[in-house]
């Protein structure tokens, strides 16, 4: 019984030999799909935004902004910042909401006015935008204008997105861990505003977890961007 | 086989779908946060005890240093505490802690006490908050022995809560000296003399019941505990004070010293692998480290000529003492290699440094302020606060563990 098992499978061997070229053209394609988008490495920016002689202008912000958060808030009543994307598709936003948009502006310039470097680094991003904006207009494929961006507009927009981040984040000094890393997905519209978070990798601490997500929360929203969507950020102490 | 293959092929397509759409994506290291307080908002309803619950509930807290209270009509917390209290038979708490980053519940726990009176229930609303706020465990119901002089030659042992409430005497007799709490936190060992004659005694904290651990001549203090049930002590009964260990049950007594200078105050490290002591074999009093079994002796300290009353932090590598500095005691810290030094307290005279279970606190007693008085403050230094009455002569807290 055996024996007539086997030799029943035998004439299969030609369809098993197209079965493996079409695995090994998978795994070719497995190979080749990570090389384009092996440039996942994070990047630093080297921010330095708790330099210790700027520790205490960073504390005079936050409350500013707190307080006028707060007073917004009084007239309507728990607004929570993460359903705010949803409301910024209307035309005409409410005019608490422009309030705040005011006051965001306001707590970028005033960071600007801590560092002279920073003006000239925001005009540099405006032009990469604008850089990457028409080539766009030249393409079609949007994945392929990413493919073919200069990287020095990327690296630009990168330092930006990544000081608002930081300027929004902070951690008490006692929990601080150097072993502490939490890895946090967003992905924002065409306006800025980030319509989608996750954790993608705990740091094993739900309180650190919590600051990491509530800096992007904060952030939102964030200078938009015309081709990039989608930020990985990796949080650590 | 058709099928398989067919199958095959479905599968690799929908790999490549999953695959494909992997945009590109901007990568991001973010590092070094802002120091920032956690904000925290504590709703409080029910009847006027309620209100007590919170306070002591808010001074838990804030001697962490960690939190920010926010009102609980604004926003801008990132937990918020819900505690609703009925007080109308026994005592009961349902308390809600919400992460309202993530707008969700992250605790709903009902206490539950008839007798337990309303400062406990609050240490342990506490300690809940604290753990899902930080993901650490607080010691808001850990509790603290200390001595207090009663009256002329006399000592008394007395056990409070960490924040300096809710104080019992234990022990009022005879003349009690040094004293260590047992791992479990169900026993206190203690040296006192009765009749001119020092023993290490133990008192169950359970039951009114007292034992003699040791016993002879000479003067007889005890140290510390270790993990596995072991008690140090010093013993003058061979001539000079020299270090020992024994176990609970006052068995298998090990001498661990031999030098010709008096060795006083074995405090075990966290793991009960290696005992700190103060010895003045070197001609002044120093902090020495060795192993439990009395091997491997090594100095620890050698700043100024005067380093007495060490305690082992149970989380981290940290020794606590006291040194002379401009003819004044007071607080130090180091790590257990010698290195890190730091001064923690720099006014009056500060002795008995006793860690928390968790290291984040260090209890002492100074006379910064007049008369003697127990003092709690963060082991940086920070958050310092005074736990008993300036009247009061408190002396030698030693910070109880974990209880289980």
């Amino acid at each position: 019984m055996k024996r007539s098992l086997h030799i029943g499978k035998e004439p299969d061997l030609q369809k098993i030999v197209i079965a493996s070229a079409i695995l090994h053209l998978f795994l070719i394609m497995l190979v080749t799909i990570p090389i384009k988008t092996r440039e996942r490495q994070y990047r630093s920016y080297s921010v330095r935004l708790v330099a210790p002689a700027e520790i205490r202008g960073e504390a005079t912000i936050a409350p500013a902004i707190r307080k006028k958060g707060k007073a917004g808030v009084k007239v309507k009543p728990a607004p929570r910042r993460r359903v705010r994307p949803e409301k910024g598709v209307s035309l005409e936003p409410p005019a608490q909401r422009v309030a705040k948009e005011i006051e965001r502006l306001r707590a970028i310039s005033a960071l600007a006015k801590r560092k002279k470097e920073k003006e000239a680094e925001e005009e540099a991003v405006a032009g990469a935008i604008e850089n990457i904006r028409k080539k766009k207009l030249g393409r079609v494929s949007s994945v392929a204008v990413a493919g073919a961006r200069d990287s020095a507009d990327s690296d630009a927009y990168g330092r930006l997105i990544s000081r608002i981040i930081k300027s929004h984040w902070g951690y008490p000094v006692e929990l601080r861990d150097s072993e502490l890393e939490a890895i946090v997905m967003f992905r924002m519209d065409e306006k800025g505003n980030i319509i989608f978070h996750r954790i993608e990798k705990s740091s094993g601490s739900r309180p650190f977890d919590r600051s990491a997500v509530k800096a992007v929360l904060d952030s939102s929203p964030l200078p938009p961007h015309p081709v990039e969507r989608e930020v990985v950020l990796r949080f650590r102490p | 086989m058709r099928k398989t293959a067919v199958i095959n092929l479905i599968c690799i397509v929908l790999l490549c779908l999953v695959l494909s759409p992997a945009q590109a994506r901007i990568y991001i290291d973010i590092t070094s946060p802002a120091i920032r307080k956690l904000p925290l908002s504590i709703n409080t309803k029910g009847p006027s005890g309620a209100k007590k619950i919170e306070w002591t509930v808010k001074s838990d807290l804030e001697a962490t240093g960690m939190f920010e209270f926010v009102d609980p009509d604004v926003p801008g917390a990132e937990i918020r505490a819900d505690l609703r209290v009925d007080t109308s038979d026994g005592l009961k708490v349902i308390l809600t802690v919400t992460d309202l980053i993530e707008n969700s519940e992250v605790l709903k726990k009902r206490l539950d006490a008839s007798s337990m009176i309303l400062r406990t229930m609050a240490h342990s609303v506490s300690n809940d908050i604290y753990n899902i706020a930080t993901g650490r465990k607080g010691i808001f119901r850990t509790r603290i022995s200390y001595l207090v002089n009663s009256s002329i030659g006399r000592k008394e042992l007395r056990v409070m809560d960490w924040d300096g409430y809710n104080s019992k005497t234990v022990v009022s007799r005879g003349l009690i000296s040094s004293h260590s709490w047992s791992g479990d936190g169900r026993f206190l060992f203690y040296s006192s003399e009765r009749n001119r004659k020092w023993k290490i005694y133990i008192r169950d904290l359970r039951r009114p019941v007292e034992t003699v651990l040791f016993s002879s001549r000479g003067l007889n203090l005890v140290g510390g505990t270790s993990p596995d049930g072991l008690v140090s002590f010093s013993s003058s009964r061979d001539g000079s004070s020299e270090i020992y260990t024994i176990d609970i049950h006052g068995k298998r007594l090990k001498k661990l010293t031999r030098s010709f200078g008096i060795d006083v105050s074995p405090v075990f490290s966290p793991d009960g692998g290696k005992i700190a002591f103060v010895s003045d074999r070197g001609g002044t009093p120093q902090i020495y480290i060795m192993n439990a079994d009395g091997s491997a002796v090594r100095r620890l300290t050698f700043e100024g000529s005067y380093n007495t009353s060490p305690s082992w932090s149970p989380a981290d590598d940290l020794i606590a003492f006291v040194g002379r500095k401009n003819g004044k005691n007071q607080i130090f810290v180091v790590k257990s290699d010698g290195s890190d030094l730091r001064q923690l307290t720099f006014s009056g005279n500060n002795e008995s440094p006793s860690f928390s279970p968790d290291g984040f606190f260090i209890a002492f007693d100074s006379d910064r302020d007049g008369g003697r008085s127990i003092y709690i403050m963060r082991s940086d230094g920070e958050g310092l606060k005074r736990i008993t009455p300036g009247y009061m002569k408190a002396m030698s807290p030693k910070w109880s563990p974990y209880f289980k």
